[in-house]
């Protein structure tokens, strides 16, 4: 494959990859015809058409559903992404301790069924369309929250965003619309984030793992609401997140400035997403077959 | 209808191309003005043939790459005329011929102003 043709195929992943399967290796056959003899780079003109093209195809995905149905798919991935967090927290914190030989800090029984049950759960919603089997997952899951409670030590709020989380892995599942395995990377982003706290240094430079982790969590969320232009659902999922994590921080105490102006930020991001959503959806009626959202 | 959608349809008037057939003929046709990037080529022939204007006429493999080639419908040729008849009195109502003639509907326009 020469130069030219790996930047071209580079050039064409600004489509969805249905597109691409369909179209990609027709375009990727007139883009060469078009590139002049002796050049490595496709012409600045179809870089910048192929790319606006390409973001415009990914917009008009939304349109075979409603904007009730990309709205729960993306509340879902908000849901699922929040409790991936949890997880991956959890498991890292396990491995940290285990690494540093400061006294081995074993998952109990009950955090160990509790992860499973959460995997068990949002993986059912994520990918089942009955809610009997959701519920296998969430009800034992909310039954270790609320009685083995791993959650004492930190205080009982902690409890009530798990709860709210598995009351809406159940209220989301179902429906023909299930979604698709990209929005995976962002999620498994999520998820390894908190493995990053074990880092100690790169190339001999000393790094603040906890810090990178918050960050790279931040760059996720902030590529997430940057994409609302092509696509308004990540920025929805963004704002579920976002406001699960603070119920976390924060508790119920959500009277000072601090988070009276975090909770007016998440509502102009919901506002927004939802109004460019309306534009990005089907109108109502359309989009009852079961696809891959 | 935009300048590079008129050449995309007019560039099928002699017969069904391929991608990059149809970007040399409406360079050829325009006299070099309209030079069709690949996106926006595709672009318009995705919404041209969801508008039932252009459609596929054959597939053959080229150097292991799939290459379709596209033909107008009877409809599309019936708009690319419309078009053309739509900018020809547009065109004379500025050179003045449309006076002498006195059809048309941007002559009566002209003639009421």
């Amino acid at each position: 494959m020469s130069p030219l043709e790996r930047r071209c195929r580079l050039l064409l992943r600004a489509y969805p990859a249905a597109y691409r399967r369909d179209r990609g290796e027709e375009i990727l056959g007139t883009l060469l015809e078009a590139t002049p003899a002796g050049r490595s780079w496709p012409r600045l003109r179809d870089v910048r058409s192929l790319a606006t093209a390409g973001l415009r195809e990914r917009a008009a995905q939304n349109r075979r559903l409603t904007t009730a149905a990309n709205a729960r798919t993306a509340a879902l991935i908000g849901v699922v992404a929040y409790l991936g967090l949890l997880a991956g927290e959890y498991l890292s914190t396990v491995a940290r301790s285990e690494l540093d030989f400061r006294g081995a800090m074993p998952l109990s029984w009950a955090e160990l069924a509790l992860l499973g049950f959460f995997a068990a759960s949002a993986a059912l919603a994520w990918a089942s369309r009955r809610r009997v089997l959701v519920l296998a997952g969430v009800a034992p899951a909310a039954a270790i929250v609320c009685l083995a409670t791993p959650w004492s030590t930190f205080g009982w709020w902690q409890a009530v965003p798990v709860l709210v989380c598995l009351a809406a892995l159940l209220v989301l599942a179902g429906g023909a619309q299930r979604p698709s395995r990209r929005w995976l990377w962002p999620v498994g982003i999520i998820c390894a984030a908190p493995f990053l706290g074990d880092l100690r240094g790169i190339g001999g430079r000393a790094v603040d793992g906890r810090a990178l982790s918050a960050e790279l969590v931040l760059a996720v969320v902030v590529v997430c609401i940057a994409w609302i232009a092509v696509d308004a659902r990540p920025a929805i999922a963004a704002a579920v997140f976002l406001l699960l994590v603070a119920m976390t921080i924060f508790g119920f105490s959500f009277g000072g400035p601090p988070q009276v102006a975090f909770l007016a930020v998440v509502c102009v991001l919901v506002s927004m997403a939802l109004w460019r959503l309306r534009r990005q959806s089907a109108h109502r009626g359309g989009g009852t077959g079961a696809t891959a959202a | 209808m935009r300048e590079p959608t008129y050449f995309v349809l007019a560039s099928l008037l002699e017969g069904p191309l391929h991608g990059y057939a149809i970007i040399k003929r409406a360079e050829e046709m325009s006299g070099g003005r309209v030079r069709l990037a690949t996106g926006t080529l595709y672009t318009a022939l995705d919404r041209l043939a969801g508008d039932g204007y252009v459609r596929l006429v054959s597939e053959e493999l080229v150097a292991g790459r799939i290459r379709r080639s596209y033909g107008l419908t009877d409809d599309g040729a019936a708009a690319l005329r419309a078009e053309a008849q739509r900018m020809a009195e547009a065109a004379r109502l500025v050179t003045g011929e449309v006076a002498a003639s006195g059809a048309g509907r941007f002559g009566r326009k002209a003639r009421t102003a």
